[in-house]
């Protein structure tokens, strides 16, 4: 059984597809017949771990594509060296990281890209994205650096 | 036919009981267990169940649960296999998965330490006195094992 919901993902509640055996009973009375049988003693002992249930989690909005993401454009000169443009991303990466530690940006490997001269690093957060003036506020700081420009992107 | 895919221990797990609820029919543990407080040793715990899930074998194998103690040095002393039952994981496809709970009465635990069980399994229909292999887990090369640590009640928290 399953539904479709407004945001593309079906849900629902899928059959467990193995197949099932159950074995008969293993009776283990005769099992160590060194030890005498009216030397044993036997029970149901109490289960001695601490218990823990947490809260359901509901991924309802996990995996989902983000409402806006950071891009952080770098204009580089045809001579620069890999290596040097390497550092500046992972430079930059880790400024706008710092920069909005509550945002948790990640590195988003599918929207980065080269575009003609300039590397465009994408960043997406893993967190809620808060107030515009806020991200206004990240832009203004990531773009202070040289050649580089910063702008959020969203969805749709 | 000793080279035939084997089947892999993707889940071994101890409980009071294991079954299916006849509501649902969903496969449900009771009591998952990892370690028993015994009474006096020699002990038996009346009720205990192993649960399994297979996957990764090809055509039928043998299989059963084997129980021992747990010794300094990695030794295994083997106090009990079930008996053994037949599981058919198809011809081609190694994409079969078997769920197989077998429940124990009175499984005994002479003394204080670490108890396993494990699964064992060789290819249906080959002759008898072919042996019995432990069938690794989801790490190659590592056997998959469900253990109880037993101690005396009271003795430790």
């Amino acid at each position: 059984m399953s539904e479709k919901s407004d945001d593309g993902w079906s849900h629902g509640r899928s059959e467990n597809p193995a197949r099932r055996f159950s074995a008969p009973v293993t009776d283990c009375s005769d099992w160590e017949p060194d030890i005498p049988a009216d030397q044993w003693t036997h029970g149901r002992s109490v289960n001695p771990a601490l218990r823990y249930s947490a809260p359901v989690t509901d991924c309802s909005d996990w995996d989902c594509e983000p409402a806006a993401w950071l891009e952080i454009r770098v204009r580089v000169e045809p001579q620069t060296e890999s290596a040097a443009v390497e550092a500046v991303i992972v430079r930059l990466t880790h400024a706008a990281a710092a920069a909005a530690p509550e945002l948790g940006l990640l590195y988003d490997t599918s929207r980065s890209r080269v575009d003609g001269r300039d590397v465009v690093v994408a960043l997406t957060p893993t967190h809620p994205i808060g107030p515009a003036d806020r991200l206004a506020e990240i832009v203004r700081t990531l773009a202070a650096a040289p050649h580089t420009t910063a702008a959020w992107r969203h969805a749709g | 036919m000793a080279d035939r895919p084997k089947p892999i221990v993707r889940l071994i797990m101890i409980a009071t009981r294991a079954g299916v609820e006849p509501l649902d029919n969903d496969r449900v543990l009771r009591n998952p267990l990892t370690r028993i407080d015994a009474g006096r040793f020699p002990w038996r715990e009346d009720e205990v169940a192993v649960y399994a899930q297979l996957s990764g074998g090809l055509g039928r194998w043998e299989l059963a649960v084997e129980f021992g103690e747990r010794l300094d040095g990695g030794l295994f002393r083997p106090i009990g296999p079930t008996r053994a039952f037949v599981l058919d994981f198809g011809p081609a496809a190694r994409l079969a998965v078997w769920e197989a709970d077998s429940p124990f009465r009175r499984l005994p635990f002479r003394r204080e330490g670490l108890y396993a069980f494990r699964m064992v399994g060789r290819p249906a229909g080959d002759p008898d006195d072919t042996a019995f292999e432990v069938l690794e887990g989801i790490h190659p090369g590592i056997p998959a094992v469900a253990e109880l640590r037993v101690l005396a009640q009271g003795g430790r928290p």
